[in-house]
């Protein structure tokens, strides 16, 4: 390949766009030793790509390494799986009795509370019925309070206009 | 899958694992330690390994993703005291008469790249992979990454360059 090409490729890959087979031709031609002198510093940056591309993990414990990890793993796992339970499903049951447990304890009087709201207190169901009047005819005298300072803000509308 | 197939098919990818995560942490011996891990990791899911189409990518990408919580473990645990020697400063210029030096000289010329700019390049121009295995093991865009590459490629260029004090012309 002439050099001129080569360097045309060369721009190409310097800005990330060359193809695979073109990047398999300047690796090709880099290999040869027939390379200008300005471009040896980019053969030896090949060569270096070459090296790298060989090396190996040079540990022959490397299989009894792994495979003592993964037994030491799931020896733990089935520790943790005894009782056929997992962690996600353990710690939903664990969070459950948390929430149970501050129901319980902050509130131990939740149920007895909600007796006394709905007993009644009178017994006479007339005396009832005059308390109950009783109680509505408060709630509309407020109610009617109400609207009259609303009736206000109407007629101030309408002044406005 | 049972254990003899998993020796067999996965373990063989360890040598190729084993630069991956080097070139990552910059350090071979806690290179061995991660990639033992991702074997660990990757036999955890055995039953589920058939059902990836590109078991390679996939290994990878767990590699990948343990290499980057080890360095940010790292960085937590070392703050200020050494970092990683971001080697730019070792090269100061110089003539080098062998090859071996200068293949030293690249190594760590690659080591003092971003993380995300030598993990592409040590994919695509170490391992030769294709853009396309590339962006299934970083899940970045085609785009992304010929901006990167382009970038590291162009560093690795200009720090030799600046050694070797005869530039080819830059572009």
């Amino acid at each position: 390949m002439e050099s001129k090409v080569v360097e045309k490729l060369l721009e190409r890959y310097y800005e990330g766009n060359t193809s695979e087979g073109e990047e398999h031709k300047l690796r090709a031609y880099f290999e040869g030793e027939d390379v200008p002198n300005h471009l040896k510093p980019v053969q030896l940056q090949f060569k270096y790509f070459q090296n790298a591309s060989l090396e190996k993990l040079e540990d022959h414990s490397f299989e009894k390494k792994v495979i003592d990890k993964i037994r030491a793993q799931s020896s733990h796992e089935r520790k943790f799986n005894l009782l056929g339970l997992n962690f996600s499903k353990l710690s939903i049951a664990a969070s459950l009795l948390l929430l149970l447990g501050y129901f319980f304890l902050a509130q131990p009087d939740f149920f007895k509370r909600e007796d006394s709201i709905t007993k009644s207190t009178v017994n006479d169901p007339e005396q009832a019925y005059l308390e109950t009047q009783k109680a509505l005819l408060l709630i509309s005298q407020k109610l009617n309070k109400g609207n009259r300072e609303l009736k206000k803000i109407e007629d101030l509308n309408k002044l406005k206009f | 899958m049972t254990k003899e197939e998993f020796l067999e098919e996965i373990l063989p990818l360890k040598n190729k694992l084993f630069r991956f995560a080097k070139s990552l942490l910059g350090s071979p011996m806690e290179a061995e330690d991660v990639i033992q891990d991702v074997f660990v990791k990757l036999w955890m899911r055995k039953t589920k390994l058939g059902e990836y189409k590109n078991l390679d990518a996939f290994a990878m990408t767990i590699a990948k993703n343990l290499c980057f919580d080890h360095l940010k473990y790292k960085g937590r645990n070392m703050e200020g005291l050494e970092k990683i020697d971001h080697g730019m400063d070792l090269l100061t210029p110089y003539k080098e008469t062998e090859t071996g030096d200068t293949m030293n000289v690249i190594q760590k010329i690659i080591q003092g790249l971003p993380e995300q700019q030598r993990l592409i390049l040590h994919l695509k121009d170490i391992e030769g992979q294709s853009f396309k295995e590339i962006e299934i093991i970083t899940g970045l865009n085609i785009n992304t990454l010929r901006v990167n590459l382009s970038r590291a490629r162009k560093k690795v260029r200009e720090e030799l360059n600046k050694i070797h004090g005869y530039g080819i012309e830059s572009c």
